[in-house]
């Protein structure tokens, strides 16, 4: 028991020591960052022209190196491959002298920008993303304004890419115009978004649809929804909804536009046929619908099949069945070889089957 | 209505970074606490603006025929059904602040500048359709929350009030500044 805790603990000692020399190795490396398809010069530290230093990139040598390059490095038109860890070491003492990280990127282009209000009157939130990736660290600064004002804005806790702004007013005929810049190491980029108040608006879908049958009728879906529990206030901004339905096997919506209520019976279903059913919803002025929700599944009501009732027969009798009985008694024949003897039953049955097949065929 | 704005913005060669204060006496429907507004606040705010709207839009539409578009006849029918409108809203929201016995704003509004350049004329002309169709979207939205807190008293009276509002909104959607 002692010699696997003494060794677990020479094991853990081991791992925190090769992690520590590492990160010493990596302190006081800087880091340099390229556009990707430039050539690239690395310098050694403050050495003079007249050093000579040999180059390791992530400990293993680097390859096709000008011997009369001094203390410098170059790459040429680099790609992503080139990161990473460049150290170089004086000769011929081989002294660690300078580390350099390598990261190789792109500045960013301009950023589209899209904004939304799901939560109208209140606020809006805007989104945006470059249209090609920098593959290096890169900020963003986001600035809006509203006629003459500039707003406060809120930086999303979890998205790095989104903020949340406070509408001011309302009813206003100020455009907004949301300003986001990207800024990297290598070059910065701006892109704007200039908006009404009302075209931003497009709400979330409606939340809970559900869809019951309706005990006795068999053509009738029993729909039922609530508005969206983002939209602040429905009761003075109602919502208006669209619902589409179809049944599973085909392929054509049926569509229904309501005002101001969040249930809805469907009179015209096809009977026993399993229906998909989905709900979008608008404010009932401005702005444009939400996206659909999820979308759920039901079937209207079904009638309970009678009650068939089976007799049972004995071997004999089955063995005396002929063909033209066949289909009526099927049933009750599969049903019997459930209840009866099995091996000389079960012989009859598929001697039985064998003539049907045979007469078919 | 939002894009027909747009598009005469563009005819005219108006920059989108325009800032629509308050700057010729043009109602500015823009409202920062909305919801925090009394009954009486809202009925007086629509009075005073449809009333104001109205004699500004009596004043594009005499621009517009000696003018800005002498031609185009339809365009005049337009702007003087939408003039009728403005004035049946502002109407019956006075009445409506009558029967809650409110003091309806005063009708003393300075008459607005008549000798201003071809291109003002234009622009304000621009600005007072602008303020229409929110301040008739604003409408909307002030009556359906009167209409819910209050009693049915104002239910009778706000319906035609309503219906006038969103008559006229639908009416510019159609084209009532379609240049």
């Amino acid at each position: 028991m002692a010699n696997i805790v003494t060794s677990a603990c020479c094991v853990v000692l081991a791992a925190v020591v090769v992690v520590y020399a590492q990160r010493r190795s990596q302190q006081g490396a800087r880091i340099q960052y390229e556009k990707i398809g430039s050539d690239v010069t690395m310098q050694c530290g403050t050495l003079g022209s007249e050093a000579s230093v040999t180059w390791k990139v992530n400990g293993t040598d680097v390859e096709n190196r000008r011997e009369d390059d001094g203390p410098r490095l170059a790459l040429k038109q680099v790609d992503l491959s080139v990161n990473g860890l460049y150290s170089c070491f004086q000769n011929p003492t081989g002294e660690l002298k300078d580390q350099i990280i390598l990261r190789v990127g792109n500045p960013p282009k301009e950023p589209i920008v899209t904004c939304r209000s799901n939560t109208y009157p209140k606020g809006f939130y805007c989104s945006w993303h470059l249209p090609h990736p920098t593959y290096i660290p890169t900020e963003f600064e986001v600035s809006v304004r509203h006629g003459l004002q500039d707003l406060q804005v809120q930086k999303d806790p979890i998205h790095k890419n989104r903020c949340h702004v406070k509408l001011p007013e309302i009813f206003s005929n100020n455009k907004y115009r949301v300003n986001v810049t990207a800024t990297n190491a290598l070059g910065n980029a701006s892109g704007f978004l200039a908006f009404d108040e009302i075209s931003i608006v497009k709400p979330d879908p409606p939340e809970k649809v559900v869809a019951n049958p309706i005990p006795g009728n068999p053509r009738k879906l029993e729909v039922t929804w609530n508005s969206p529990s983002t939209w602040p206030d429905v009761e003075t901004f109602p919502l208006k909804y669209f619902l589409r339905y179809r049944p599973l096997i085909l392929d054509t919506w049926q569509h229904m536009e309501l005002s101001d209520s969040t249930s809805y019976t469907i009179t015209d279903a096809y009977a026993g046929k399993e229906y998909i059913i989905q709900v979008a919803a608008k404010d009932t002025e401005i702005g444009t619908w939400s996206d659909w929700s999820v979308a759920i599944h039901a079937t209207p009501w079904i009638e309970e099949p009678k009650q068939i009732i089976i007799t049972t027969t004995t071997e004999a009798d089955e063995n005396e069945t002929t063909p033209s009985q066949a289909s009526p008694s099927a049933k009750p024949q599969v049903g019997d070889t459930l209840g009866s003897s099995s091996a000389a039953l079960t012989l009859s049955a598929n001697l039985f089957i064998t003539c049907i097949i045979v007469l078919i065929i | 209505m939002a894009v027909k704005s747009d598009l005469l913005r563009q005819k005219q060669g108006l920059s989108e970074e325009f800032s629509y204060d308050e700057v010729d006496g043009i109602p500015s429907s823009g409202v920062s606490k909305w919801n925090e507004l009394s009954d009486e606040e809202r009925l007086r705010a629509n009075a005073s603006a449809f009333h104001s709207l109205h004699c500004f839009l009596g004043i594009v539409l005499k621009e517009q025929r000696e003018d800005l578009t002498p031609e185009d006849g339809e365009f005049h029918e337009a702007l003087l059904s939408l003039l009728a409108q403005v004035e049946t809203l502002a109407e019956s929201t006075k009445q409506l602040l009558l029967m809650f016995g409110h003091v309806p704003p005063s009708n003393g509004i300075s008459s607005p500048e008549q000798d201003l350049t071809y291109f003002k004329k234009k622009l304000r002309g621009y600005k007072v359709l602008l303020e229409l169709s929110t301040w008739a979207l604003r409408a909307t939205r002030d009556f359906t929350k009167l209409q819910k807190q209050s009693t049915r008293i104002t239910s009778t009276m706000a319906a035609p009030a309503m219906r006038s509002a969103s008559r006229q909104k639908n009416q510019k959607k159609r084209g009532g500044y379609g240049r």
